[in-house]
């Protein structure tokens, strides 16, 4: 009898109600508010989903994020194996495989002025640096957390890592990828509030086809270029260009599929759920949250703004042939921000295509965000 | 169903008793003494100071089991690389803020210092008088009360940091505009390599030329106008649709095809398994009329491709071509690559200025296309589901 008693006893205390404190019912709820908006309202479940599990998971059962030397057997818990893959930044490598592999630079290509607004929209990641250090972050702390204004998941994480910031890597990728979802919804206003109905309007004339023999040297060159002056983004740049040879060489189309679609979808599940899983409520509920989503905010609107104006720069010194809403793509979340463009000049003119002209700036911004980080990295010598 | 009320009262009162569990479980004691963190940072506050810098390069050669292996003995809680860090952090820390001021004494400094939970282990943080400024020291423990690693943060006030930040901002834009107006450069460079692989394009021309195909001057290119190119597009992909590229093609094709009288030459090549028929054709392959069409060709529906030629890999497609009634104003063009999605109107029907016509879809966007006048349509040229090509005709007007 005393037996029983014991082994039922043993078994309650194992039971989760025993070592949740409050701030995991809070993160379980939370995580359950984003399981309803992914899977009811269909808000971009493909991340959400993996997202909202690990942090359901995470916080109902802490020890599934144990590191090695913690645990009593020596094994880490499973998703803090998927955790090392983001700290390592394999998996935001690859996911710029993927990218690579998804994304046309012909628009880029067509029109390589388009480098200088998707640097314009950089900008945004500046102003939020000197916010975060305003704001009492550490140098390398407000850098990893500025990055969240090239709107760019993978960029985030890898930066995190590499400046060792991992205390905040949870929610510094949580802000971005929800920020890349809000794309839609914090850009018009700025875009609008900065142009004139006349510059909304402009139509911009076709762009030239490009050859293939330019698709294929183009990331071969961009690889040399940016390799050269930044190798420490060699990983993030290498592998989009890598991805995006694949699709373009055209004789390795099992690579490029698998690319963009298996190994990405893999990738997408790891990197969902470990993120998610970095949430633990003693992590995530502090003030510092509170800070670096604001300051994601901040780097958003000033990176739209900036991309605006330069692009109305251009406007004049080409005397209208550009349409300002283009610039505002220049903020990375491929496609995300270019489609705004065009739906913003849509508003203004149903006659006006700005999607394609709105990709340049949106895969320059890509290129512009890992140059950014590079950046960081050598400021920092890391 | 009568069992139903019993179950429910009992997993209510399961729940409620584990709520009345949970409020009763034990607060967690904090794994180390906070005596205990505080004697190990005096031990490594002292170290730091004392270690010379010959002493921390022969530190810095021993091979790290080696110094394990001397900290364990010494009884000192702490990893050999750890250890390493934690000297190398306060040199770093020195550097930025000056010579520790070695006035201050130990024990009461660190009894200022407070221990925090952080993650997985506990940090002792406080502050410490450096000769320029003062600094937040954190050192930061495991739980088992293993020392991991030591930061000195230096105060600065915030002018400093703001000038700082902006140095750094001046740097990073500057960075960012010079390799990016780098890489436009490089591109922008291409002219020249178009140049080059014109004139190779031209020699291959040449040679395929005198090896008996039946190809145009490249001089006629000039000619072949955007709105042909788009008629010629649309047979193409049609054609394209309906007869894949097959692996004995070798992802090439050749076309005849007849416009208004005129037969152009059209090279298919495929570029990427996923565009086929989206962008399936390179203009600068559009050749000058080649041959005097027969008539019957010309009058040919567009939405029956003439049977393929068995045995000779060219085809002969024809295209009606748009009748252009009423000028070039009479005609809704697609001003975006990509796919018609939804059809809103038929042939015939009557549209107002700002009526949407059809809905193309790009980039997984829906593009509404909006019919700039008030007429009525005369024939729509596409159906749902086909690509389309920028500046292709969708539609007529009359």
């Amino acid at each position: 009898m005393e037996y029983i008693a014991k082994t039922l006893g043993n078994l309650l205390h194992q039971t989760a109600f025993f070592n949740l404190t409050f701030g995991n019912i809070i993160m379980i709820a939370v995580a359950c508010i984003f399981l309803y908006l992914a899977i009811r309202k269909g808000f971009e479940p493909l991340l959400l989903v993996p997202i909202a599990f690990g942090m359901l998971l995470v916080n109902i059962y802490p020890d599934i994020m144990i590191r090695a030397k913690d645990s009593s057997n020596g094994i880490a818990g499973l998703l803090r194996y998927f955790y090392l893959l983001d700290e390592w930044s394999i998996l935001p490598s690859l996911i710029f495989m993927g990218v690579g592999a998804l994304t046309d630079f012909r628009p880029l290509i067509a029109n390589p002025k388009s480098f200088l607004l998707g640097a314009a929209a950089q900008f945004g990641i500046f102003a939020a640096y000197i916010g975060a250090m305003a704001l009492d972050f550490s140098d390398k702390a407000a850098a990893a957390i500025a990055i969240i204004g090239g709107a760019d998941g993978p960029t985030s994480i890898f930066l995190a890592g590499k400046l060792s910031q991992t205390s905040i890597m949870g929610p510094i990728a949580v802000a971005a990828y929800s920020y890349m979802e809000l794309v839609p919804i914090i850009q018009p206003p700025i875009m609008k509030l900065l142009t004139t109905e006349k510059e909304r309007k402009i139509k911009m004339e076709q762009l030239r086809p490009v050859s293939k023999l330019e698709c294929i040297l183009f990331p071969i060159i961009v690889t040399i270029v940016i390799c050269m002056i930044l190798p420490t983004v060699a990983p993030l740049v290498g592998m989009l260009m890598l991805g995006n040879l694949f699709r373009e060489c055209g004789v390795v189309r099992q690579l490029s599929d698998t690319a963009s679609n298996a190994l990405m979808y893999i990738v997408v599940i790891l990197l969902g759920t470990s993120v998610g899983a970095s949430t633990s409520a003693e992590a995530f509920l502090n003030w510092d949250t509170g800070k670096i989503v604001l300051i994601g905010l901040a780097a958003f609107v000033f990176g739209t703004a900036a991309g605006v104006l330069l692009g109305k720069v251009m406007c004049l010194l080409t005397h209208g042939k550009v349409n300002p809403l283009i610039g505002s793509a220049g903020v990375s979340a491929v496609p995300m921000a270019a489609r705004v463009s065009q739906k913003v000049g849509a508003e203004a003119e149903p006659s006006n295509f700005l999607l394609m002209h709105a990709m340049g700036p949106n895969v320059a911004g890509v290129i512009g965000t890992a140059v950014v980080a590079g950046t960081f990295m050598a400021i920092f010598g890391v | 169903m009568k069992i139903r009320p019993r179950v429910m009262r009992s997993v209510l009162l399961l729940i409620v008793l584990c709520i009345s569990l949970l409020a009763l479980s034990p607060v967690k004691a904090s794994e180390a003494g906070e005596e205990q963190l505080k004697q190990t940072a005096a031990f490594f506050l002292n170290q730091c100071i004392q270690t010379e810098d010959e002493v921390y390069r022969l530190l810095q050669e021993q091979r790290e089991a080696d110094l394990d292996f001397m900290l364990l003995q010494n009884g000192i809680p702490c990893g050999g690389k750890d250890y390493l860090s934690i000297l190398r952090a306060w040199r770093e820390g020195e550097e930025e803020c000056g010579a520790y001021d070695t006035g201050q004494d130990i024990a009461q400094l660190l009894d200022s210092f407070t221990v925090k939970k952080r993650n997985n282990g506990l940090q002792l943080t406080g502050e410490a008088q450096f000769e320029n400024r003062s600094a937040d020291l954190t050192f930061t423990f495991e739980n088992g009360g293993t020392i991991t690693a030591l930061t000195i943060g230096g105060h600065y006030d915030m002018g400093e940091i703001i000038g700082k930040a902006m140095q750094n901002t001046a740097i990073g834009m500057g960075v960012v505009f010079a390799v990016l107006i780098f890489m436009s450069v490089i591109i922008w460079c291409r002219k020249f390599v178009g140049l080059l692989q014109s004139r190779i394009g031209g020699e291959d021309e040449g040679s395929s030329a005198s090896g008996g195909n039946q190809r145009a001057l490249p001089k006629a290119e000039e000619e072949v106008d955007d709105e042909l190119l788009c008629i010629i597009a649309a047979a193409v992909s049609r054609d394209l649709r309906e007869y894949p590229l097959r692996k004995e093609e070798e992802n090439m094709r050749k076309y005849n095809i007849t416009v208004n009288g005129k037969t152009y030459g059209v090279e298919v090549e495929e570029a990427d398994a996923t565009l086929v028929g989206n962008r399936p054709i390179r203009p600068a392959s559009v050749s000058a009329p080649v041959q005097t069409a027969a008539p019957a060709a010309a009058a040919a529906p567009a939405e029956a491709p003439a049977p393929a030629v068995a045995a000779a890999p060219a085809k002969s497609a024809s295209v009606k071509a748009a009748p252009k009634a009423g000028g070039g104003s009479g005609e809704i063009k697609a001003g975006i690559t990509g796919k018609v999605l939804k059809m809103n109107v038929s042939a015939g029907q009557a549209v107002k200025n700002g009526d949407t016509v059809m809905i193309l879809e790009a980039m997984k966007m829906e593009i509404p296309i909006v019919c700039q006048k008030n007429a009525t349509i005369a024939e729509l040229l596409v159906k749902e589901g086909d690509p389309v090509e920028a500046g292709q005709v969708l539609a007529t007007l009359s």
